[in-house]
């Protein structure tokens, strides 16, 4: 099946600064793609190459099997869009942002239905809204040509619990109907929740691209033991084991994989109490950051 | 590309109404003081005859005489106060319309849609020009009623070609604004390049009428083409003026189309 999302090899140098170098990945029909990364990983830069703000040194990009670039205007009928930071005509109110949207997409569209599913009040000023309602109005902006590819920046940034998982709702009941969404998130617990797959870049380079249920599967655990003797610290040092510290009778570490070797190596001593902590998703995609 | 243009001239319109307020005011000023200015002429003519030399070569002040409404409102309105608003008016319009909206990233929302950039563009650019052709009208063309409110003579041809100059001269100062708005990402940039353009013109237009062995550098400056004196006195539109400010405002609209289409645009 062509994928609706494909990126390859994808190149934006700015000076000597690497923003993304050589990423590759494809985004399939009805799948919600998280993005992530830490700050300066390049995102931002994928996402602008992506909506055509900027262009590319090397790659391509297709988005639902046309070129993001030559085809842009034909293809941004089809993308809603939500930049990190919604960005907003100061003295205009949301009434005249969303006229303005629907009259550049001529298509008919479902803005009041999302106004009142998100209780936007659309009289106020741009300028007099909290980052929450700014975040409300380009979500509508996004949503209301019911895009057949959706492409966010921190689609929740700003907006609270109640909001947030309306808009959760949002992305499922879009996918439900074969819409694909891309989406950047610093928000580990959102991406748990919503994202099918998720690809994770650092310094410009991608890490991983995996679904969220195997990358749960990435053993981690964090093994605390009281001895009741002197130990060995030899006895520990294995490929996958980072020890964490020492005081007097306790060890602290991190296996990575099977705990066969370490529980074998526990067992030449007497141990006082023993902890074994499953890694969080925060860990595992932590171990991938460092 | 209607959106956008209808858009863009909503967003400006307070501005604009200040603007062709403003000029509205300053015509009404020149031609209310002009039945009594008239009424003295051959005092004026020796007042101005004893303005220093220096003074009236800085203004490009060559014809000195109010005998005519067309000469006094050469002097008073097109030498200074006219080509000063209007390059306040369109230098600051080419900023807001691509720059700050870079600037402010406010970009987004039309680059989000299915609006390409020339559209963009150059929906803009003509939405800048029917404000500039509208402040002209204005500015001119209020002398009519204006004249017939205060029993003052005018020629209607003189007049109308002193229109196509000055909004030719216009054009060329908001092309090559709208040129640096394309170019940079700060409005800040593109007013401090198109306004220090502009006063270097200015500046080498008075070294020129000051010494003759740097006559001609008035070849270099927008305000040398803009000659009122032969529009409104002489009744010549030069072919030359129209051609200079034409070349300059097409050079700098296709530069800056072409540069916006394929720059970043990245906020």
């Amino acid at each position: 099946m062509q994928p609706v999302i494909s990126v390859r090899k994808l190149k934006k140098h700015f000076g000597k600064t690497k923003a993304v170098d050589g990423i590759s990945f494809n985004v399939q029909k009805g799948e919600i793609f998280g993005f992530l990364g830490p700050n300066g990983a390049g995102k931002t830069t994928t996402i602008r190459c992506l909506m055509d703000f900027i262009r590319p040194q090397e790659g391509r990009i297709e988005i639902l099997g046309q070129d993001a670039h030559q085809n842009a205007v034909e293809l941004k009928k089809k993308i809603g869009y939500l930049s990190g930071q919604v960005r907003l005509y100061d003295h205009w109110n949301g009434k005249e942002h969303i006229s303005l949207v629907a009259k550049l997409n001529g298509n008919k569209d479902i803005a009041q239905k999302l106004i009142k599913r998100l209780d936007f009040d659309t009289s106020k000023k741009a300028k007099t809204l909290s980052s929450g309602n700014r975040q409300k109005l380009g979500l509508i902006m996004a949503f209301m040509t019911e895009p057949e590819v959706m492409i966010f920046d921190e689609p929740t940034n700003a907006l609270d619990p109640l909001p947030q998982n309306i808009v959760y709702k949002m992305f499922q009941e879009v996918t439900d109907k074969g819409t694909t969404v891309f989406t950047s998130s610093h928000n580990l617990a959102e991406v748990q929740k919503v994202c099918d797959r998720v690809a994770i870049i650092k310094n410009g380079q991608m890490v991983t691209t995996e679904s969220i249920a195997s990358l749960k599967e990435k053993k981690i655990n964090t093994v605390r033991a009281y001895f009741g003797e002197d130990f060995d610290l030899n006895d520990f040092k294995f490929k996958d084991v980072e020890i964490i510290r020492t005081i007097d009778h306790e060890l602290l570490f991190k296996v990575k994989g099977e705990i066969n070797e370490i529980v074998k190596a526990l067992a030449k001593y007497r141990i006082k109490d023993l902890e074994i902590t499953e890694a969080s998703l925060e860990d595992i995609f932590l171990e991938y950051y460092e | 590309m209607l959106t956008i243009f209808i858009r863009t001239i909503k967003d400006r319109k307070t501005s604009i109404i200040a603007y062709c307020v403003a000029t509205f005011l300053f015509m009404t000023m020149f031609i209310a003081m002009y039945p009594s200015i008239h009424e003295q002429t051959a005092e004026f003519d020796e007042l101005l005859k004893a303005y220093p030399e220096g003074f009236m070569k800085a203004f490009g002040i060559e014809q000195l005489s109010f005998d005519t409404v067309e000469k006094f409102l050469s002097i008073e309105q097109y030498s200074i106060t006219w080509p000063l608003m209007v390059c306040f008016l369109m230098i600051s319009f080419a900023g807001m319309a691509l720059s700050r909206e870079i600037e402010k990233g406010t970009i987004e929302i039309m680059l989000s849609r299915p609006v390409s950039r020339l559209s963009l563009f150059f929906s803009r650019y003509l939405a800048g020009v029917a404000v500039l052709a509208l402040f002209t009208i204005v500015s001119v063309f209020s002398l009519i009623p204006l004249a017939n409110i205060f029993g003052v003579d005018y020629q209607l041809e003189p007049n109308s070609k002193m229109a196509l100059l000055s909004f030719l001269f216009g054009l060329a100062v908001f092309s090559l604004g709208y040129m640096f708005s394309a170019i940079f990402s700060e409005k800040s940039k593109a007013y401090m390049l198109s306004g220090g353009i502009l006063i270097l013109m200015y500046v080498l237009r008075i070294i020129s009428n000051f010494e003759e062995k740097y006559e001609d550098v008035k070849y270099a400056s927008f305000f040398h083409y803009l000659d009122p004196d032969k529009a409104l006195i002489d009744n010549e539109l030069s072919l030359v003026s129209v051609l200079v400010f034409l070349s300059v405002a097409v050079i700098c609209t296709v530069v800056g189309a072409i540069w916006f289409k394929k720059r970043d645009i990245a906020v």
